[in-house]
């Protein structure tokens, strides 16, 4: 076992705003449990957490004590990440809740389980937002995330008659 | 706000193929997106197979076949071909056999339409194929062993290749390819620098070949050569092999984590578990998942040991500190469910996944199960239990709380009082309808399991099997997905099946169970 459950780990986001958490709480991070393994003796310096503003630190930190104690998963194989495809919707009732935010704060959700390496925070963030992209057509998803269709019309046919030649069974 | 590609594929990922195919159109950078997640995995498989005719087509453009990141591949596809092709022999050139090979002649030569294509051409667009399958990170090889060796033989040269253009990207790598033909494929020397898993499925085309000589020369120095990066070993047979020799010759993995061994038993002469004992021992520190599995082997008389014998085996009492998936096969060795639940027991703290399918436990032998993770963590449970009745769904319900998957193999429904009597099931129906009207009485509110498989292998009703299934869906609210289908599409119990199922003339099973009402 690592160190008692009650030591607690001092960190510094983006925006200088400071964090003190129960250590099993932060090594839902398997950035900062490394971290915390290198580290040997006690130290009072809080971890500098740069890519991560306070704001959205909270959010996930909400994210981490709900889920202390659970066991991490361990690196998916390609088979066990095809049944998670199946199984899209699949978004427990808090975490559905928890990830009901707006599209900006979802993003840097995201992006922060993404650099924290919290797996299961980046798979619900991902799965939200491939529940939006279901069912939208091409021109839906592009004012859905404000993107610039930069195909010619010429390219978009050409695509179109790719495509039902490559789906052509 | 934007996110980066990775992300963009990740969550690509997570949708059906049908919701892919609508990004292609979005812009430049989602139509990558798409076609990566669209040919992220590729396989060849059989000439009937249309999934294998399109790759065939498409994956001669470079820009499509870098894109492949899973590959699989049987080799007899084109070895077959070579073997009877009629340049090799005298046989007519049939007009069915040549319409089999139409979608490999390149475009030129359909034009011409002349003849020099078969066996040849199909290698020479496999050839050109994988030399542009730059980014394989996965691959699958297989090979039946009752397909003859020399088709295998033909399809080297594509072999030989793949690992010159992938093989120090591969990561994952399996090989159901029968011995005597791996003699071929693999050098004792051969190294992938990356490769994390492997899977090998032992089987042998001729019974001549020396098994354990080729366990010996060939594969135990191919898998020791890759000590320091393997993450996963999978090492599976139907038929006899000398495991533990094999076993015996691994060394020390650092960073082994899952480790499945499947494996006949004969005898304790023939099958000895000393090279288990050796591979359990040294990695038991770093081992997260464990699956055994025994069986006695196919056309094969099996001497089976004593119970005690048996458990007495040394690797049995090898613990794992941080062991947390283990699937225990222990299919026609001797049962003994103290020894089993006494096993476990090392694991009652770790373990978030238990598997126990190849026994039946009793009701009473399945909540002594329960009772073991009661403070533990366990979140997934595969067991194999006579028949279900309510009070399993209450045992597991109260002592396993953060159970999130359960998947149960059993006989039938049978309603509660059917745990204390010891009456035949005469009327399938009639318990059928007493274990709904037994779990319409009750409601899981504090559990939160997600996943729920429950089908009976008994014959009944499918009505009755369905309402039993709603009222499991009624019980426990948190219900996500039961027997692989989302709850919601399952609906509420239509009111003639609550009738039926509540019907008084299929309560014949007990008299009890109608006097308790």
């Amino acid at each position: 076992m690592a160190a008692p459950a009650t030591q607690q780990i001092k960190i510094r986001c983006n925006d200088e705003k400071e964090f003190t958490v129960d250590r099993d709480v932060l090594e839902r991070s398997v950035l900062i449990k490394n971290m915390l393994e290198d580290v040997t003796e006690q130290q009072d310096a809080p971890i500098p957490l740069p890519n991560v503003s306070g704001p959205v630190m909270a959010k996930v930190l909400e994210y981490c004590t709900h889920h202390r104690g659970e066991p991490l998963p361990s690196a998916d194989t390609e088979q066990s990440q095809d049944e998670t495809r199946k199984r899209t919707t699949d978004i427990s009732e808090w975490d559905q809740k928890f990830i009901t935010v707006d599209q900006e704060m979802l993003f840097e959700i995201i992006l922060a389980a993404n650099y924290l390496d919290i797996k299961s925070l980046l798979d619900v963030g991902c799965k939200t937002v491939a529940n939006m992209i279901k069912g939208k057509t091409p021109e839906e998803i592009r004012k859905l995330f404000n993107i610039v269709n930069d195909f010619t019309p010429e390219e978009e046919a050409q695509i179109k008659k790719e495509n039902e030649w490559a789906e052509d069974r | 706000m934007e996110l980066p590609y990775d992300i963009w594929l990740h969550i690509a990922r997570f949708l059906p193929a049908e919701h892919v195919r609508r990004l292609y159109c979005v812009n430049h950078a989602w139509y990558d997106i798409a076609m990566d997640e669209r040919y992220r995995s590729v396989s060849f498989q059989y000439w009937s197979d249309p999934e294998t005719q399109r790759n065939l087509r498409r994956l001669r453009e470079p820009s499509i076949a870098r894109r492949v990141r899973n590959l699989s591949f049987h080799p007899a596809l084109i070895g077959n071909l070579l073997v009877d092709d009629p340049q090799n022999s005298a046989e007519p050139w049939s007009q069915k056999f040549r319409s089999k090979i139409k979608y490999l002649r390149s475009p030129a030569k359909s034009v011409k339409g002349k003849a020099s294509m078969g066996g040849r051409e199909a290698l020479e667009a496999m050839l050109q194929i994988v030399g542009n399958l730059s980014n394989v990170t996965t691959y699958n090889l297989e090979f039946w062993a009752r397909e003859s060796l020399s088709a295998l033989r033909q399809v080297l040269p594509v072999l030989t290749l793949a690992w010159k253009v992938f093989g120090d990207k591969l990561t994952s790598l399996t090989l159901d390819i029968p011995l005597d033909g791996l003699q071929d494929l693999l050098h004792p020397s051969l190294r992938l620098r990356r490769l994390t898993s492997l899977t090998l499925r032992l089987t042998k085309s001729s019974v001549a070949t020396d098994s354990t000589s080729v366990i010996r020369h060939l594969l135990v120095p191919f898998v020791n050569q890759h000590h320091a990066t393997l993450t996963t070993f999978v090492l599976t047979s139907f038929e006899h092999f000398d495991f533990s020799a094999f076993l015996l010759g691994l060394h020390h993995f650092p960073y082994l984590s899952k480790l499945t061994i499947s494996h006949p038993f004969v005898s304790f002469q023939q099958s000895d578990t000393l090279g288990l004992r050796h591979v359990l021992a040294v990695h038991s520190a770093g081992l997260r998942e464990l699956n055994l599995r025994f069986h006695t082997p196919l056309n094969t008389w099996a001497q089976l040991p004593s119970s005690p014998a048996w458990y007495g085996q040394e690797f049995f009492g090898i613990t794992f500190s941080g062991l947390e998936v283990l699937d225990l096969g222990l299919r026609d060795v001797p049962e003994d469910v103290p020894w089993t639940i006494n096993y476990l027991r090392n694991f009652r703290q770790s373990l978030t996944s238990l598997t126990l399918r190849d026994y039946h436990f009793s009701f009473q032998e399945a909540a002594t199960v329960a009772n073991l993770f009661t403070a533990g963590f366990l979140q997934k449970l595969d067991i194999a239990v006579d028949n279900l009745y309510p009070q399993l769904i209450d045992v597991f319900a109260d002592r396993l709380p953060v159970l999130s998957e359960l998947y149960l193999v059993f006989e039938s429904f049978l309603p509660a009082d059917g745990v204390t009597s010891n009456e035949s099931l005469d009327e399938p129906n009639a318990a059928h309808a007493q274990f709904c009207a037994d779990m319409q009485r009750r409601r899981y509110t504090n559990w939160g399991l997600r996943h729920l498989t429950a089908f009976p292998t008994g014959g009944c009703d499918q009505a009755l099997v369905k309402a039993c299934e709603t009222s499991l869906v009624e019980a426990i609210p948190s219900l996500h997905m039961l027997n692989g289908r989302d709850v919601q599409r399952l609906g509420t119990l239509s009111p003639a099946t609550r009738s039926l199922a509540s019907s008084r003339s299929y309560l014949t099973f007990s008299s009890r169970a109608a006097s308790q009402n």
